[in-house]
């Protein structure tokens, strides 16, 4: 037990230099006894006790070198082995390193999204208040992507509640900074006053936005940068305080910097700029969010007073929810929706860890994805397990002789252990390396021209940990179990089995083909699931949406008031549309009031005959070249045509999904309907005058659902300043230059966006390409691994049976039977593996279902696929060591022996 | 191979549980080494000895206590060693297997 000992050095030495100064004074005492004057006494007491300082410091040495002598020896030992047999070392820590790396890699990502908290003050204090709708459900707009409150709602609680010792609202925002030409976005959070300071951020220059901020009607807004953002764009000028920043072409003042730790409240984005919630309502004066009781666009959190328990917290907004609700119902809601909203209660649960879109998509996956790494790390462990076999038997003797000549097993075990570990924590050092820049490469992986993602990957204890404790699993997984099984050997009989390691060996090549069965079964796991990610990815990519989307161009466009006036802001999109048109390539442009497969979704509830139907249709607002754009054929009645004005009979076109949802009939021409509107608001009847095919609307992944369209030349409400177009040109190029020529000729101030549908809805299947990508690689590193394994275990058996060959062949056997023979045996390992991964694959089915797009889990094509490019990896794996048998000169063989 | 007492000493282990039979009663590192010099003619590093005597108090071959504090006021103490009967029976043990190994065989030459 010398590491206790080593651990109790200090209390020891306390000891003994108490005992040595006790030693000294009595002797001293006892030579004055002896007559000798005192100096004299001291003098001979310390000739006589020696050094104290020496002994003590020998002591402490003994104690320290016995722990640590026999530790580098074996260190030391273990490197001169390893040196010894580069290639073993090299593969070793390679598979190791590929393996740990890319855990850690996706453990690393994990962390930052879900387990770190957020870069500000005691965030364990904070929590989220949202509204529990029991069962029912919220109805308005949904305009960003923390959708949870209104702003009268917020209002109504800032003002209510007693629970929290600061409480704020906060919306991610996208803004616009140009001051016209091409867009250059921003992005924003507002922010209600007391937002930084209930979030403890500190600035790093000027100040930061306060409650006096954000009152109603706030003339020229402050502006508060990022750090990142300052850095960026302003190369980080100390000048920029109290300058002006055009936002939406409103100006704002720029106060103050935050703190540079700071990236805002969503996890896996960074906020460029933090503006008032007063700033809303001069965005678009027309439509201000701040008064409507229907728009649902605030998150609010709060940080809890000192004393105050999240279930007291609860208990408090559970009262007030009433009164709350009661202040703020909708004035337009028909009476089931203002009945659920009377009923909502406000809830608060702890939100230490940020908002994040990028979490709720990601979790799953990265969870999912970090298994297949460290099924890829078993893999790789059974290799290595199977090596240190392998090498076991080869040093029996040396191992055998040692345990001869006195060696304690436990000793020989340490020993081997210590390889395995250094072999361990050399992978584990160079995946560290490795998972630095693979995580860098998964975040960017992630991001999208349109949302650029940002996570903060610093290493932290929870990824040191992870690694270390990798290193250790694994060099355990891989070395106990051979250390311990090389060490059972009896020295006698391996001394005098003459180096050829003829003990124990059946059990030990049993355990060798468990290994090599085990890696087949995981690897055919891991093919499976590259296939059905890969699957999932193609099926989207060719999925069919009804319509066909290749060469369209989508094309917003964004006017300001001073270049083109409300007024008259539907006679310059309709003049924009028409010299789309003329532009030269350009086959049709119409515009859409939602582009479809990108997310947008707009729908309402269908009332015939006073009933509420279900299911709601989705809706979309277009010209009559939409259909020809998107390439929908018409299956009965006619197109949108100049006679629908606003004050036609309303019209509206339907998908084939529609008229069965409602009318039991794919043709319903003629028939009418209307929508839930309260009683007070006109509900005109809609006219159905044309049939389309069915068509996906907002996601590719949805199943096809009714599908409405409207006029939008019967639009009677004046347009907001956006207009978003969908063109088709012959030869599918994106006329960027034509059509910001033709938008800035008319209205020189608007900021313009061009790019390609298909590239806009690609990117959409960002998880479903990382998960294609990355478990592609994992599947085919763990069919090699599993390979190299079979390879080496074939070669093991065949070295093996030698002699029983060479005697074979010496009979009259042909190299072909002998061929056969190996490669039988093979089949065998390989058809047990098979049989066992398909029974690991059906039980892993259940983990990836949800990810799955167009198959299912045990879909028997991928899983035979899977199997069979694993049975001819493992032929081509076994076909050298059976050729190798084959070739065997039957002298040389028998000669051996 | 160990000893028949479970119980295998080493050589400096011999030498020092000897010194401490040998010391009755006043057996402290000090003398201890001196013993050993003197009469095995080895001379052992100081720290050496301390760390043999804690070994064989952990081994349960050796007790120690604190002598009590000499006379005078404030007066220091020793820590004293005494063989305990584990111990005399390692050292037989150590000294038969010896004995027996040596039986029949020449050490030395006559005359």
């Amino acid at each position: 037990m010398s590491w206790r000992r080593f651990l109790r050095r200090a209390r020891w030495d306390a000891e003994r230099a108490e005992e040595l100064r006790s030693y000294l004074e009595i002797e001293t005492a006892e030579n004055v006894s002896r007559g000798m004057t005192p100096e004299e006494a001291r003098a001979a007491a310390h000739r006589r006790l020696g050094n104290t300082t020496r002994i003590r410091e020998d002591i402490y040495e003994m104690n320290t070198v016995r722990m640590f002598a026999t530790v580098g020896q074996d260190v030391r030992y273990a490197a001169r082995v390893l040196r010894r047999s580069p290639a073993f070392t090299l593969v070793a820590v390679l598979s190791l390193a590929l393996g740990i790396g890319a855990s850690t890699a996706i453990f690393q990502l994990i962390d930052a999204m879900r387990l770190r908290s957020l870069p500000v003050a005691h965030p364990n204090a904070l929590v989220d208040v949202s509204i529990e709708t029991h069962g029912t459900g919220r109805t308005g707009r949904f305009t960003s992507r923390y959708p949870r409150m209104t702003n009268p709602i917020w209002e109504h609680l800032r003002e209510a509640q007693h629970v929290f010792e600061g409480v704020f609202a906060w919306s991610p925002a996208s803004f616009d900074r140009s001051t016209g030409g091409a867009s250059r976005p921003v992005s924003g959070i507002w922010v209600s006053g007391g937002f930084f300071e209930t979030l403890g951020v500190r600035p790093s220059l000027g100040r930061l936005l306060g409650p006096a901020d954000d009152r109603r009607g706030c003339g020229t807004p402050a502006v508060v940068l990022s750090d990142a953002f300052w850095r960026r764009e302003f190369a980080a000028n100390p000048g920029v305080i109290g300058t002006t920043l055009p936002l939406d072409a409103v100006p704002y003042t720029i106060v103050g910097v935050t703190e540079p730790r700071f990236f805002g409240l969503e996890v896996g984005r960074r906020f460029d700029v933090a503006v008032p919630l007063c700033a809303e309502a001069l965005r678009d004066p027309a439509d201000v969010q701040l008064d409507r009781r229907q728009d649902w666009w605030l998150d609010v959190v709060g940080r809890l007073a000192p004393g105050v328990t999240l279930a007291r917290a609860n208990a408090e907004l559970n009262g007030l929810s009433p009164a709350l609700f009661a202040a703020t119902m909708p004035p337009n809601y028909t009476a089931s929706d203002a009945k659920a909203y009377a009923a909502f209660t406000l809830t608060a649960e702890p939100a230490g860890t940020g908002a994040s879109e990028l979490r709720s998509a990601y979790s799953q996956p990265l969870w999912l994805l970090l298994g297949i790494a460290g099924l890829v790390l078993l893999v790789a462990c059974g290799n290595l397990a199977n090596l240190m076999l392998a090498r076991a038997s080869a040093r029996e003797r040396e191992l055998a002789v040692r345990l001869a000549i006195g060696a304690s097993r436990w000793r020989i075990v340490r020993q081997l252990l210590v390889e395995s570990f250094m072999l361990a924590a050399a992978g584990a050092i160079l995946g560290a390396g490795l998972a630095a820049s693979l995580s860098r490469a998964l975040v960017a992986s992630l991001a999208t021209a349109d949302a650029p993602v940002f996570v903060d990957l610093g290493a932290d204890w929870r990824i040191l940990a992870f690694t270390a404790g990798l290193a250790v699993l694994t060099s355990l997984l891989f070395g106990l179990m051979p250390a311990i099984r090389a060490t059972r050997t009896a020295p006698g009989l391996a001394i005098r089995a003459g180096g050829r390691g003829m003990s124990d060996s059946r059990e030990r090549s049993r355990l060798r083909r468990g290994l090599v069965v085990g890696q087949i079964a995981l690897s055919l796991v891991l093919v499976a699931a590259a296939l059905l990610f890969a699957g999932t990815l193609y099926n989207l990519q060719h999925a069919d949406s009804g319509m066909q989307t290749s060469g369209v161009a989508v094309a917003s466009v964004t006017v300001r008031p001073e270049d083109v006036p409300e007024a008259s802001r539907a006679v310059f999109f309709r003049d924009l549309v028409a010299r789309v048109g003329r532009i030269p390539g350009v086959e049709g442009v119409t515009p859409a009031a939602i582009v479809p497969l990108l997310g947008s979704i707009a729908n309402d509830t269908v009332v015939l005959d006073g009933h509420r139907m279900k299911p709601y249709p989705n809706i979309n607002v277009v010209g009559p070249a939409f259909f020809a754009v998107m390439r929908i054929p018409f299956i009965a009645g006619r197109n949108f045509d100049p006679t629908d004005t606003p004050v036609s009979p309303k019209v509206a076109i339907v998908d084939e999904a529609f008229g069965r949802a409602y009318f039991g009939t794919p043709q319903p021409i003629g028939r009418g309907f209307s929508f839930d509107r309260p009683a007070d608001q006109p509900s005109p009847v809609w006219r159905i005058v044309g049939v389309v095919r069915n068509t996906k609307y907002s996601d590719l992944r949805d199943d096809l659902g009714p599908i409405v369209y409207f006029a939008d030349t019967q639009d009677a409400d004046p347009p907001g300043p956006s207009l978003t177009m969908l063109v088709r040109t012959a030869a599918g190029q994106v006329p960027t230059e034509p059509i910001l020529r033709a938008v800035h000729k008319a209205a020189p101030g608007a900021v313009v966006t061009v790019g390609r549908l298909d590239d806009r809805i690609d990117a959409t299947f960002q998880r479903e390409r990382l998960m294609a990508t990355l478990s592609s690689f994992f599947g085919v590193l763990a069919a090699v691994l599993a390979a190299v394994g079979l390879y080496g275990v074939m070669s093991y058996l065949v070295a093996r049976r030698r002699t029983e060959i060479g005697i074979r062949l010496a009979l009259g056997a042909t190299r072909l039977r002998i061929m056969r023979l190996v490669l039988t045996e093979s089949t065998g390992l390989v058809a047990v593996g098979l049989a066992l991964g398909l029974l690991l694959t059906m039980a892993a089915g259940r983990a990836v279902g949800a990810l799955l797009f167009g198959l299912t889990a045990t879909n028997p094509w991928i899983l035979a696929l899977a199997a069979a490019g694993l049975a001819l990896t493992a032929v081509l794996a076994t076909a050298i060591p059976a050729r190798r048998a084959s070739r065997l000169s039957p002298t040389t063989a028998l000669r051996e022996d | 191979m160990a000893g028949s007492e479970g119980m295998r000493l080493g050589e400096v282990e011999q030498l020092v549980l000897l010194a401490v039979l040998r010391l009755a009663g006043e057996a402290y590192a000090v003398p201890i080494r001196e013993a050993i010099a003197a009469n095995a003619g080895v001379r052992l590093s100081r720290g050496s000895v301390y760390v043999t005597l804690d070994r064989l108090e952990r081994k349960g071959l050796v007790d120690s206590w604190f002598a009590d504090p000499t006379g005078e006021p404030g007066g220091k103490a020793r820590r004293l060693f005494r063989i305990r009967p584990s111990g005399m029976t390692a050292l037989r043990t150590a000294r038969r297997a010896v004995d027996r190994l040596s039986a029949g065989t020449v050490l030395a030459r006559k005359g």
